[in-house]
């Protein structure tokens, strides 16, 4: 089957097997590096990928329903300056994941970070009992035991603040 | 070069109305076919790919535009086989029996339940979703397509007509290819909604196991209440007699009533479904002793 899609800005054209799981095409049709591990569906949470903006795990999509869909992998998110807002708060806060989730735990960061990005009171979301327990069963995806629940919400808390001057200066440049 | 490379890829159809649907199925009705919602579940069993079984003909409903419709009045809500269980979440919050809600919540986390429909929930083969029986015990109607000779018909019946007695799903064994294509979901409301599930039921279907239990309330006790036992392996317990031994116990509950009440739970699941395992009885008998605490705070607060 053929599949057209944009994997981290580039144009493809692959010929796969329809039922291919994504996260196969990734990693053996497009050698995708951050992609190290198959679950082969066992929900491990080490594949996930921003299929159309949104957090995905690749395992559970097949070939066949990523035609013309646009895919950012870590290896191409972790150019951009939305990554850095997220390495930034690991180092201010002097922790950070593991070499075995990091990519997966940065992109379902980065999906938590745009759901609220446009909030107006950051503390608003860390005092809603329901947004934190969503936060955290989405981390519990993840099946790596490296962070604990505190330090994943002190990281989102600190991106979220570091996304939010970013895009203050950049508002005031344009104004400018 | 991996090993699997020979391996036939399968014929993905995308018919883009209920009526190319039919047609599909009609013109492959002698091969094998698999319909696909949001394919979460398929694709998270473990033998899934790569298989020497995908001789099959993949009908993607994805494009069936129908099938994303929510439409929403005084007393019910209709919605799309399609309609992801987020969206849902997010539309009936406030709408929607507290019950339903927990249901939804629990299937999956957000990022997950973006990309599970509601159709494909209630369709799956070998696997009891605790949201398929909450919508069983909230008498939720579905609209099912069945394809017929260059024709098709569309049917409302209740989603318990799905399931066989005990919750195993038949509808493609009564109506072959016929599809769910609306869930009806009425808007009511309930003196007192109880939902617990412990266990991951996708995941690890032997150890999980939910309660939930809806009733009008007054001070006599429970009035016309209906509870519904989901066991993921195996099926569901919803009875008459369960429902009886409910509004027949005395409120407040004590010690023995609630364990007499279990006994007998366990002994109407041993016999119609099968013995399940010590987790599940644990985990069960926890959650009822949690439901009558409920249930006498709920009564003495009347």
């Amino acid at each position: 089957m053929k599949v057209e899609l944009v994997v981290d800005g580039k144009t493809l054209s692959l010929n796969v097997s329809s039922d291919k799981p994504l996260s196969e095409l990734l990693r053996e049709d497009v050698e995708i590096k951050s992609l190290s591990t198959s679950c082969t569906g066992r929900l491990c949470g080490k594949c996930i990928v921003l299929l159309n903006d949104k957090a995905a795990l690749s395992c559970l999509v097949p070939a066949f329903n990523v035609k013309n869909a646009t895919i950012v992998t870590f290896d191409g998110f972790s150019k951009t300056k939305e990554c850095k807002d997220i390495e930034n708060a690991y180092q201010s806060l002097g922790i950070e994941p593991c070499q075995d989730c990091y990519a997966s735990r940065t992109l379902l960061i980065e999906n938590i970070l745009r759901r609220y990005e446009d909030t107006d009171f950051i503390d608003d979301i860390f005092s809603d009992e329901d947004i934190l327990k969503e936060i955290m069963e989405e981390h519990e995806l993840i099946k790596c035991y490296c962070m604990d629940s505190t330090s994943i919400l002190a990281i989102i808390k600190e991106s979220l603040n570091n996304r939010r001057k970013r895009n203050a200066t950049v508002y005031r440049t344009k104004i400018s | 070069m991996p090993l699997y490379t020979e391996l036939r890829s399968p014929n993905v159809h995308e018919p883009k109305t209920i009526g190319e649907y039919a047609d599909t199925v009609i013109n492959y009705s002698g091969s094998a076919t698999s319909i696909w919602a949001g394919g979460t579940y398929i694709m998270s069993r473990p033998d899934f790919y790569p298989s020497a079984a995908t001789n099959v003909e993949i009908i993607n409903l994805k494009d069936i535009e129908e099938l994303y419709r929510i439409q929403r009045n005084d007393r019910f809500s209709e919605i799309g086989a399609m309609v992801s269980l987020n969206d849902i979440a997010l539309l009936g919050n406030n709408i929607f029996p507290r019950s339903l809600i927990q249901a939804i919540e629990s299937t999956a986390c957000r990022m997950m339940r973006e990309r599970i429909s509601i159709g494909g929930t209630l369709c799956l083969k070998g696997l009891n979703s605790p949201l398929s029986s909450v919508l069983v015990l909230l008498d939720t109607a579905v609209e099912v397509v069945i394809p017929k000779r260059r024709n098709f018909t569309r049917r409302w019946m209740h989603v318990s007509r799905l399931y066989d007695k005990n919750g195993k799903f038949i509808l493609n064994t009564v109506f072959p290819n016929a599809l769910v294509s609306k869930i009806r979901i009425i808007i009511q409301d309930f003196d007192f909604e109880y939902f617990s599930t412990a266990g991951k039921p996708v995941c690890n279907p032997d150890e999980a196991v939910s309660l939930a239990v809806v009733s009008k309330l007054d001070q006599n006790g429970l009035t016309s209440p209906r509870a519904i036992i989901t066991i993921p392996s195996m099926g569901y317990a919803y009875s008459k007699d369960i429902d009886t031994l409910l509004e027949s116990m005395p409120l407040p509950a004590n010690e023995n009533s609630t364990k007499e009440l279990f006994k007998n739970i366990m002994a109407y699941i041993s016999d119609n479904l099968g013995p399940i395992t010590p987790i599940q009885e644990a985990r069960l008998n926890g959650m009822m002793k949690d439901m009558v605490l409920s249930l006498n705070q709920n009564i003495l607060s009347l």
